[in-house]
């Protein structure tokens, strides 16, 4: 996966075609009862490595990889659609602080409500197919008051069924960035993974392990909305660390939010590094979350 | 000059109306408040600077303030036995004319012990599928009353045709009584609520008491407008009967909509401002949907008030939840003042805030006028973007 190169031509012109069209942008999602067949975790397990593969390739020597996942309940629908509109900044940006970026995306909804149809996420990849991944989200638009949403398998789909390139090849994490605003469930339920991904695991898995997984391969970061629960800000903060939740305050603004925290968190790398060789200590954390909160 | 203030939880319920009625009838001078409304489950706290405290039910919340009067529209479902205890409690904390400043209307329906009987039973006999019910009758006589059974404060204190229709409710809800199923039917409860229902003597010692009540209060024909109104909304649009979740919901209408009818009816010309009240975060009381719920409790977040009632059950608290906000405010076909209490309490534990009253204002696209860090008048503020009602 991951071939051609993100091209804004096609992005515009194939933007512009719907529009003339009057198609909606969000065309799939309109009609849709079931989740897009490109974006069914289901069919994970039927690829060569049962992953979804960021790779190195002639055209992208040094790939990164970023997932981008969003909450598809209730109002949040608004923040994929903003993104979408939006998109061709977005690379723009990730391109000045990354190479070779490979995207994909993926959505969550509350496996309580939605079964089988809750996660969404679709292959990496670097061309004008992001954006078709990206509009053939199923934009469910409700939700559960039952005080959570399945963010829990979101992180089980980043640490268990992707494969990075970066990560393997050079040691250097991907991004995933988690758009949150209720609390995140207590484990990753074996029933469910089960269900969604058709993995048979031996036990629940309780979600501080499931995390640690994930940052494996992932630097994560969380958004949360200004407009979302307190108390699930707070859980968050709990469960990733202050310096990793960033708070969105202009929902209109996701894309930029994304790429200067990949942009702070990339230069901060750097000057680790830099401390690193020259065998002195970095004073601070990463400034990246605490930048942007404010 | 002509105003008049609506003021309306838009949560469910607990969201701090009787203190903010009583802050405005200070803060504009008004004369009246006037109950739109709910019945006598109505909880609204009013608490003054040197302590003395009082949980407004039937009386309006401005009832602390000498001359301010209230009338009980027939929106309203009155209770006199409730009334009659609630005025010795005011008489307690130092207010001695609560029955020369209140009028009733004739229209309003009576909740007897008989409507209360029967919603406890009810209540038990759905055991943990409780609705979380007040558990006082309200539903149950608003029920009758849309079938067409109603006792009218007017049809009070003349003699047998009072008992008749004190009878004919007792033996109908006897009868429907005898359809519910309990898990246990010999408990104290059962027992003494199925008495109630039972006894023919209650009849006529019932139709005495609200004898006694009638000398009491003023009952008037309809409703005169004045200078100044304040209209005291109870529970909470969420709850409304017709928007709220059922059955975990009131039965009456808890928007602005019985106000607007009062004050059409009456030929009022003059100016309205309809009060939309949020506390900093979002409460509920007993069962029922609750999206925002967070697993805090008491420790966290002290409750002044509330406490857990046998039927209303368990006491619970989350974060302040906009889209609910926003679809409450659509419901009541929107808002032109909102008041925020229990900023004090604005914080959770961590220091995270509830409510940021500059994202609210952009959510409803109107001001915030009216911020409470507090329980007493004194802790009320007008806000920054606050401009005065009355003259």
């Amino acid at each position: 996966m991951g071939g051609g190169t993100w091209d804004k031509t096609s992005y515009h012109s194939s933007k512009s075609t719907r529009a003339a069209r009057g198609i909606d942008d969000f065309a799939y999602s309109s009609a849709a009862s079931k989740v897009h067949s490109n974006l069914d975790p289901k069919r994970i397990n039927t690829k060569p490595f049962e992953k979804l593969e960021s790779r190195d390739s002639k055209e992208h020597p040094k790939s990164n990889a970023v997932l981008v996942s969003f909450d598809v309940t209730g109002s949040n629908i608004d923040r994929a659609r903003e993104a979408q509109k939006v998109l061709d900044r977005l690379m723009d940006m990730l391109g000045e602080s990354l190479s070779d970026v490979q995207v994909a995306f993926a959505a969550n909804d509350d496996y309580n409500v939605q079964r089988e149809n809750s996660v969404q996420i679709s292959d990496f990849e670097s061309d004008i197919r992001i954006d078709e991944h990206l509009r053939n989200i199923w934009l469910v638009g409700d939700g559960g008051g039952n005080d959570g949403e399945s963010y829990d398998l979101i992180l089980y789909a980043a640490a268990r069924k992707t494969v990075l390139d970066c990560v393997e090849k050079r040691g250097k994490k991907g991004y995933l960035f988690m758009y949150a605003d209720e609390p995140f469930f207590q484990s990753v339920s074996r029933k469910q993974v089960a269900d969604i991904f058709g993995d048979h695991i031996q036990a629940d898995i309780p979600i501080k392990t499931i995390i640690e997984e994930a940052r494996k391969l992932y630097n994560v970061f969380i958004i949360w909305p200004r407009r979302g629960y307190a108390h699930a800000l707070t859980q968050y903060q709990k469960l990733f660390g202050k310096e990793y939740v960033l708070q969105l305050q202009d929902p209109n603004m996701i894309c930029e939010l994304i790429g200067s925290t990949v942009k702070l968190y990339e230069q901060w790398l750097a000057e680790a590094a830099q401390h690193k060789q020259a065998g002195t200590e970095l004073a601070t954390t990463h400034p990246a979350g605490l930048a942007i909160a404010g | 000059m002509k105003k008049a203030v609506i003021v309306a939880g838009m949560a469910y319920g607990d969201e701090a109306k009787g203190a903010t009625v009583d802050f405005l009838c200070r803060d504009l001078g008004a004369s009246l408040v006037v109950r739109y409304n709910g019945g006598h489950q109505a909880a609204h706290n009013v608490v003054l600077e040197d302590g003395r405290h009082h949980t407004f039910s039937q009386f309006g919340s401005g009832t602390f303030i000498p001359g301010v009067k209230t009338y009980l529209s027939r929106f309203m479902l009155v209770n006199p036995l409730a009334m009659m205890c609630e005025e010795e409690h005011l008489l307690s904390v130092g207010v001695t004319d609560a029955w020369q400043r209140t009028t009733v209307d004739e229209n309003c329906v009576v909740v007897t012990p008989y409507h209360r009987a029967f919603n406890r039973l009810e209540e038990i006999s759905r055991g943990h599928r409780a609705h979380g019910s007040c558990g006082v009758g309200i539903g149950v006589a608003r029920r009758l009353e849309l079938e067409g059974l109603a006792l009218r404060v007017k049809e009070l204190g003349k003699g047998a045709k009072t008992r008749d229709i004190l009878r004919t409710i007792r033996t109908r809800l006897q009868l429907e009584s005898v359809a519910l199923n309990y898990r246990f039917e010999d408990t104290p409860e059962v027992l003494q609520e199925q008495h109630t229902l039972a006894e023919y003597e209650n009849d006529s010692e019932l139709s005495g008491y609200y004898r006694a009540w009638l000398e009491k209060v003023k009952i008037v024909p309809g409703f005169t407008p004045q200078d100044g109104m304040i209209f005291e909304g109870a529970q909470g649009v969420l709850l409304d009967e017709k928007h709220g979740t059922a059955p975990h919901n009131t039965w009456t209408n808890t928007t602005f909509e019985n106000a607007f009818t009062l004050l059409n009816e009456a030929g009022y010309q003059g100016e309205v401002t309809k009060i939309g009240c949020w506390r900093s975060y979002f409460t509920r009381h007993g069962s029922g949907p609750f999206p925002s719920e967070s697993q805090w409790g008491e420790e966290e977040h002290p409750e002044l008030h509330n406490t857990c009632g046998r039927y209303q059950g368990r006491w619970r608290i989350g974060s302040f939840d906009y889209d609910s906000a926003e679809q409450a405010t659509k419901i009541c076909g929107g808002v032109d003042e909102i008041a925020i209490s229990h900023m004090d309490y604005r914080r959770d534990p961590s220091g995270t805030m509830w409510v940021e009253p500059k994202l609210l204002e952009d959510a409803l696209g109107a001001p915030v006028t009216i911020l409470s860090y507090g329980p007493t008048a004194q802790d009320r503020m007008r806000a920054w973007t606050a401009k005065p009602t009355f003259n």
